[in-house]
């Protein structure tokens, strides 16, 4: 490249090869010095107790004293223990309950919503979200009283004559995880409603007119405008309660402890209980990786399947 | 090559343990005096305890910051279930509490012995006179082997300030009502919670939403009423051949089955907790109530007088029930305050203080035939920790038997009075259990 320059166009074309590449490589240098802050926290407190708690699955390990290298068999316990199956399974039974039908109740009151128009909306708005910024302590306790043998109920179904209806709500073995669950569903429909308003807010206004004139009534206005509107905002919602659903563990420490039996007890439980209670981290490690591994496999397909259509 | 790094960092961290457990291994041969605690200069005492303390430790700090002035308590108190769960790691840490509560069994005690996070206290206990007038056999669960995999002999690594034996606690107007005497054995409460029911009351209260006490306390006075106390203390320590297929605790089991058969527990005692079932029994609802003696503070509280306590006659004809010397205190072997420390249980386990256990409500360890009693249910109280520590044996806990005993029997406990599983079953699932602890302990 030493060649003298030949004519107008090729120096400016040797100017520009000869200071581009250092150009580029400096700029890319600085891109990444600028990245270095970001990346060392994540790396710090993300991906290195990432990596850990995968070193820590193939451990015998009490936390504390010198661990043992026990290869496969966290991971064989979890996937062979009957009890631990059962466990996981509460873990996907609470999808319904945080993601599924917080999702269903959303898109109805949108899809009300988009029909009436609702006064007082940021009133109705700010009550419904309520639950999601509750701390989960106190709503926990809250339902325990409702839930409670001697709570409203109950005392519901006295005065209607039920008196055989009448149960501990979360410590009975056939109630329990259905009302845990329904906890779940107090706290995320608002969360759900919000994104839903927010999302159907921005569908054009004259596709409902347009719908309308076409006759459509509210289901078919519903399938044809609001849901296509909305896939985004969906999608959005089902990752997130469904990440909640999996790791929900307050509601279950504070109302029922994973009774009766251990028909409430769900993977964070688990967890929990392995890594701190019984001092099991092996196990717990192994536990938090498949639990890691369920969750980014249906967070996964969830946007796969709402993206599809787009 | 990540493995090999984490291993280092492992071995060095080890390594400084062992440092520090030999720097502070000293024995004392006499009790701290003011002028070693002096020495340290300005020093903080960092104390970690469960909230059962609290009221304790009021009277025992500004005590004890006045007697030594260079030393501030810093007190942490924490729930129980916290407590449990952060313990061992706030020892393991470069700044752990010096002066801590702990638990008995394996996964507690156990593995700060194992990892030498605890001073052995023995030389304490002698300088100090901890063992005068206290039974030798309540020192069983705080004795561990040097691995840390095995209690009942060898060091003593804790020491509790107020008994806590298991008993039946009545309601006294209400056994007026239906003319029946206190219970003394397993056979009298049996008619007796007979009596309350056909009388319409709710025999036992029991708050079970924690899934505790019915699969611990309950079933254990059941256990200690149909039992040989030493074969049960041998399964809880996991000793060869053990087995929690006995006569007696299938005895047990029936007995708390047929309980549940018959409503002597009431509806809804599973989404109940255990402090809403100690407040409605002290208001009044419920005429027996079955657990340890630290709801007796509570009851005390309540009325001091309407209660009454009552440890149990087993079948063969003598007082037996499941009891420590309470909540084990330890000194961590990293404290660099160690005077100071030690200082603070002497103090804290001393005669002298003794009443001030007593005046909460406690049943001290020392000077347990001295201290007042604050009404006569405490009376009671602290006469049956006398016949215990007189003539009665320990029997431990039996949740101490594996790190997830705790969590098993109170699955299977209410399963059963679900009638979700039979005696067969519970017995093959809980021995299960410590079957695979044992092997696991022996593996360590």
């Amino acid at each position: 490249m030493s060649q003298m320059p030949a004519t107008r166009g090729k120096a400016r074309e040797r100017r520009i090869s000869a200071s581009a590449a250092p150009e580029k490589d400096r700029l890319v240098a600085r891109h990444f010095l600028y990245l270095a802050p970001g990346f060392v926290i994540y790396a710090l407190f993300t991906l290195w107790p990432i990596i850990q708690t995968v070193h820590f699955s193939f451990l015998r390990w009490d936390g504390i004293t010198a661990p043992r290298w026990v290869g496969m068999k966290n991971y064989i316990r979890i996937l062979t223990d009957p009890e631990i199956l059962i466990i996981f399974g509460h873990g996907l039974a609470m999808i319904i309950f945080y993601a599924i039908l917080p999702v269903m109740i959303g898109l109805m009151i949108v899809a009300i919503m988009t029909r009436v128009r609702i006064r007082l909306l940021a009133v109705f708005r700010t009550v419904l979200f309520l639950p999601q910024i509750l701390a989960t302590v106190v709503v926990a306790v809250a339902w325990r009283w409702i839930y409670a043998y001697d709570g409203p109920i109950n005392a519901f179904l006295g005065a209607i004559g039920l008196e055989n209806l009448q149960r501990a709500w979360l410590g009975d073995f056939d109630t329990a995880l259905v009302s845990v669950g329904l906890i779940g569903t107090w706290i995320n429909f608002g969360l759900c409603m919000v994104l839903f308003i927010g999302g159907a807010q921005k569908i054009d206004r004259h596709l409902y007119e347009a719908a309308r004139l076409d006759g459509a009534g509210p289901f078919a206005e519903f399938r044809a405008v609001t849901w296509p509107g909305l896939r985004g905002e969906v999608a959005i919602a089902l990752v997130l309660t469904v990440t909640n659903a999996l790791r929900n563990f307050d509601i279950v420490w504070n109302t029922t402890s994973g009774g009766p039996g251990i028909s409430t007890l769900v993977p964070s439980y688990l967890i929990y209980e392995n890594a701190f209670i019984t001092r099991h981290v092996g196990r717990a490690a192994a536990a938090s990786v498949v639990l890691t591994i369920l969750i980014l496999v249906l967070t996964t397909a969830i946007m796969r399947i709402l993206r599809k259509r787009d | 090559m990540l493995r090999r790094t984490f291993n280092m960092a492992l071995t060095a961290s080890v390594l400084a343990l062992a440092v520090g457990v030999s720097v502070h291994a000293e024995e004392i041969t006499a009790p701290v005096s003011a002028e070693d605690i002096a020495a340290l200069g300005d020093v903080t005492l960092r104390v970690w305890a469960d909230a059962g303390e609290e009221d304790m430790l009021n009277k025992l700090i500004p005590r004890y910051e006045e007697t030594y002035p260079n030393v501030t308590v810093d007190l942490t108190i924490k729930g129980w279930d916290d407590l449990m769960g952060t313990v061992v790691n706030a020892m393991n840490s470069n700044s752990p509490p010096d002066v801590t509560n702990g638990n008995q069994g394996f996964a507690i005690m156990g593995t700060m012995v194992r990892a030498g996070l605890i001073r052995p206290l023995d030389d304490f206990i002698a300088v100090y006179g901890i063992d005068q007038g206290v039974p030798a056999s309540g020192f069983g669960s705080m004795r561990w082997n040097e691995e840390g995999t095995a209690w009942g002999t060898g060091n003593i690594y804790g020491m509790g300030g107020a008994t806590q034996p298991l008993g039946l606690f009545y309601n006294k107007a209400k056994l007026d009502e239906l003319g029946i005497e206190p219970p003394q054995s397993i056979d009298a409460l049996k008619s007796a919670l007979a009596s309350a029911e056909e009388a319409g009351d709710l025999p036992i209260m029991l708050g079970n939403s924690e899934q505790y006490p019915l699969g611990s306390h309950v079933l254990g006075i059941l256990i200690d009423m149909y039992s040989n106390v030493d074969e049960i203390n041998a399964w809880i320590a996991g000793d060869d051949g053990a087995t929690f297929d006995t006569p007696g605790i299938r005895k047990a089991l029936e007995t708390l089955q047929k309980w549940g058969e018959d409503g002597y527990f009431g509806n809804g005692y599973n989404g109940r907790s255990l402090d809403d079932a100690v407040s409605a029994f002290g208001d009044g609802e419920g005429v027996f109530f079955l657990g340890g003696s630290f709801i007796g503070a509570k009851l005390s509280a309540i009325d001091p007088d309407g209660f009454g306590y009552q440890l149990l006659k087993g079948e063969n004809g003598e007082y037996v029930t499941t009891g420590t010397f309470g909540t084990p205190w330890h000194i961590s072997s990293k404290t660099k305050a160690e005077p100071a420390a030690l200082a603070f249980l002497g103090m804290m386990l001393s005669d002298e203080f003794a009443q001030a256990y007593a005046d909460v409500g406690r049943l001290p360890n020392a000077d347990l035939a001295g201290v007042t009693p604050i009404g006569s249910m405490h009376e009671q109280q602290l006469q049956a920790a006398q016949r215990l520590f007189s003539d009665g044996a320990f029997v431990g806990y039996l949740d101490w038997a594996s790190p997830t005993m705790q969590r098993t029997l109170g699955t299977q406990a209410q399963m059963l009075l679900a009638g979700r599983t039979d005696v067969d079953s519970f017995i093959e699932a809980v021995q299960s259990d410590w079957e695979e602890y044992q092997a696991e302990r022996k593996d360590q």
